[in-house]
């Protein structure tokens, strides 16, 4: 696998917990069950946590913790299983999340742009090649019309930094159809 | 007539370029077909039995005469010749190659249309009244907030991979001509006490295997919130649709599923999160941009009364048959909405060959101000034509044999493509509609019998509305047999219902005889004044059961 984040690939510095030990001095990603069952140990974890959800965790329930993370990593079990560009847009927009939005599972180039726009800013792919592709598809339309995080046809005068520089501004509120 | 401006036309550019680079994938093997297959949907185009097929998008069914002209060149060009209206008013080109489908699309951006989202699980083309801004019993034009929709849902980063298709339908008038209760979201316009505009959402309709009318979540919607609500409707089904079981993955399932109640509960709630968080509805400023394209034409004054015209009905009875059968009240004095029926008897429901298409363009520019509608019975429109020229429109008609005098009739049958086309029919729907309307031949007698709709669906998906007409036949497979099964008693108007089984199937050569002997039944039973439902409705399917298998 590889990461490709604000269009270049990088490596990526997330662990997991394996074999029920707890990874000292990397950032750990953990699911929903995990840090339920991990919180009050976690309570002094010096390093970054991150959280992996499924389309089906409770963004409502998370809520009230979000600020212990510094990555959400949100899943396409099946990139036709599109409930992760909801849970994107409400992390970003409702929960005013500001840290590292990540696809991870069935993540294709064909839909960088959709995730893009939802607020996604890093991707789990499967080679490295797909850096250049994301390049290409984030730039491949001038505007839309939904404004949704960026680049909407309401935008034009909002002096927007090109859409492949973006790097974790914060997002741009749209003036109508998002 | 919505114009592009810069944006769109940059948009829609963009949007070929892509799919160009897409297909070139494709053809190198760099894409395999599974994974070519969502990229494709989400640009109109399907495989079926025998070749690609190209669907392309007419947004509420309104089209230029330019438009129309550039759909006869496609289909001269890299089709055979023809093309296929559909239900919901758009067009079909059957025999595409794969390697022609940038330029088929670059030639439409040329005249500002598209394939976007004519198929794949995304916000379908919004489809509207086919008469909208020109209908005399309208309340309200639903193109403006039809544009709006079409803008709000194309390539919308969160809703492009719903469960399933969501289609969308909206009608301005109190006599429903959108079937917006069978869609996912219909809405209807109305105003309130204070005059304001609104809608009312019914949501959860729908055909397909599970046949369900749609139920109103909400009596009366201002119309600057139309996005903001539509979004939060579109959320919750995006979050807690079902996406295990293709067939249970349409939103009226997921209405079922919690009940009305609970929907409308969770809906307003997603709606009440929106709109404190952040702005997102619509300005007046953009209803008025947008509006300012559908701005009514100016009309030329007319005489009061045209002794021409009720001269030109006494001297041609068959002329006055047309006018009476395929003319519906124009809001403006004077001028008449002219449909041009695409069901020639023995014809295939909804084709049109490109030379009938040039003359359809002609037509509009001479006498309908430029315009064509497409309506969602699979016919055509003239949406402005002077009651003083409706001779010469008639007259060039009958030559390009687009006259029948059939609309709402029997021989109006809506009929999808069935087994002749497509992959998943289990029977044939085009030589049935062919057949009944060879046994219907008789104008008078057809036109005698009164309103009456007849769908014909080729498979349980129901493309051909079987459900939702007054006799309805469905194309089931039995031991490899193509047999109909018959419901009797659906429509699709504002008292929007489904069918009732009336028995067992009837094999493909009893059918039509079987359809004729409803037709006679109803014939003996009705009472003055009577059309198809009404007798129907007074009598029930008892009789008919018995006229179809006897007393047993």
């Amino acid at each position: 696998m590889a990461l490709v984040k604000h269009g270049t690939v990088q490596s990526d510095p997330w662990v997991r917990i394996e074999n029920d030990s707890l990874p000292l001095g990397r950032p750990l990603l953990l699911t929903w069950e995990e840090w339920q069952r991990l919180a009050a140990t976690l309570r002094h974890w010096d390093q970054p946590l991150g959280l992996l959800l499924t389309g089906s965790d409770s963004l409502e329930e998370l809520r009230p913790h979000l600020d212990r993370f510094q990555l959400i990593a949100l899943d396409f079990p099946k990139f036709t299983d599109g409930r992760a560009y909801s849970q994107a847009r409400l992390l970003r927009k409702r929960y005013g999340f500001t840290g590292e939005l990540r696809a991870v599972g069935n993540v294709l180039q064909d839909q960088f742009l959709h995730m893009h726009r939802c607020g996604f800013d890093s991707y789990e792919v499967a080679d490295e090649t797909k850096a250049e592709a994301w390049i290409a598809a984030t730039a491949r339309y001038s505007g839309f019309y939904q404004s949704a995080q960026r680049g909407g046809r309401h935008d034009h005068d909002e002096d927007l930094p090109p859409v492949v520089a973006y790097a974790g501004e914060q997002p741009v509120a749209g003036t109508w159809a998002y | 007539m919505y114009r592009y401006d810069e944006f769109d036309e940059a948009f829609v550019r963009q949007r070929v370029a892509e799919f160009r680079e897409q297909v070139a994938r494709r053809l190198s093997g760099e894409l395999t077909e599974e994974q070519f297959k969502p990229l494709r949907l989400m640009n109109g185009l399907y495989l079926q039995l025998h070749a690609y097929m190209l669907r392309v998008a007419i947004p509420y069914g309104t089209l230029s005469s330019k438009q129309m002209r550039r759909l006869a060149w496609i289909a001269r060009t890299y089709d055979r010749g023809y093309g296929h209206f559909t239900t919901r008013q758009n067009i079909q080109f059957n025999w595409p190659k794969l390697g022609d489908i940038p330029d088929i699309l670059d030639s439409l951006a040329e005249v500002e249309m598209h394939a976007i989202q004519t198929s794949g699980n995304c916000i379908r083309n919004v489809t509207a009244d086919a008469y909208a801004g020109v209908a005399a019993d309208e309340i309200d034009d639903p193109r403006v907030y039809a544009e709006v929709l079409r803008q709000w849902s194309t390539l919308h980063p969160e809703f492009s991979f719903l469960p399933r298709k969501f289609k969308i339908a909206i009608t301005g008038s109190p006599h429903d001509r959108a079937a917006i209760k069978v869609h996912d979201i219909g809405l209807r316009m109305l105003r309130d006490d204070s005059g304001a505009p609104g809608f009312e959402v019914v949501v959860g309709g729908g055909q397909g295997r599970t046949p369900v009318v749609g139920e109103t979540v909400r009596d009366f919607l201002p119309s600057e919130h139309l996005i903001s609500y539509m979004e939060a409707i579109l959320r919750v089904y995006n979050l807690l649709g079902r996406r295990d079981n293709l067939y249970k993955s349409r939103i009226k399932i997921l209405v079922k599923q919690v009940g009305i109640e609970e929907f409308r509960r969770l809906v307003e709630a997603e709606w009440a999160s929106i709109r404190e968080g952040w702005e997102l509805d619509l300005p007046e400023s953009e209803v008025e941009r947008i509006g300012a394209y559908f701005a009514p034409p100016t009309y030329e004054p007319v005489e009061l009364i045209d002794l021409g015209f009720a001269q030109a009905q006494r001297q041609d009875p068959a002329f006055a048959q047309w006018v009476r059968c395929n003319s519906f009240p124009h809001k403006e004095t004077g001028y008449t909405i002219a449909v041009i029926s695409l069901k020639p008897e023995g014809g295939i429901p909804g084709d049109a060959t490109a030379e009938q298409m040039e003359v359809v363009a002609d037509l509009a520019d001479h006498y309908s101000l430029g315009e064509i509608r497409v309506a969602h019975e699979q016919n055509l429109v003239l949406p402005n034509v002077k009651k003083a020229d409706l001779y010469a429109v008639w007259q060039a008609l009958v030559k390009a044999e687009l006259a029948t005098p059939n609309l709402g009739l029997i021989t109006d049958m809506i009929a999808c493509p069935g087994l002749d086309y497509c992959n998943l029919a289990n029977a044939r729907s085009i030589p049935v509609a062919q057949r009944i309307g060879e046994r219907f031949k008789d104008r008078d007698l057809v036109e005698e019998l009164g309103p009456i709709t007849l769908n014909i669906s080729g498979c349980i998906n129901a493309c051909g509305h079987h459900h939702v007409a007054n006799i309805g036949l469905l194309g089931v497979d039995k031991k490899g047999q193509e047999f109909y099964q018959i419901t009797l008693g659906g429509r699709a108007d504002e008292h929007a219902a489904i069918g009732e089984i009336v028995g067992p199937a009837f094999s493909y050569d009893q059918v039509v005889d079987a359809v004729e002997t409803i037709v006679t039944t109803y014939r003996g039973q009705r009472q003055s004044g009577e059309v198809f439902l009404d007798t129907y409705q007074r009598i029930g399917i008892q009789p008919f059961k018995e006229k179809l298998y006897g007393t047993r």
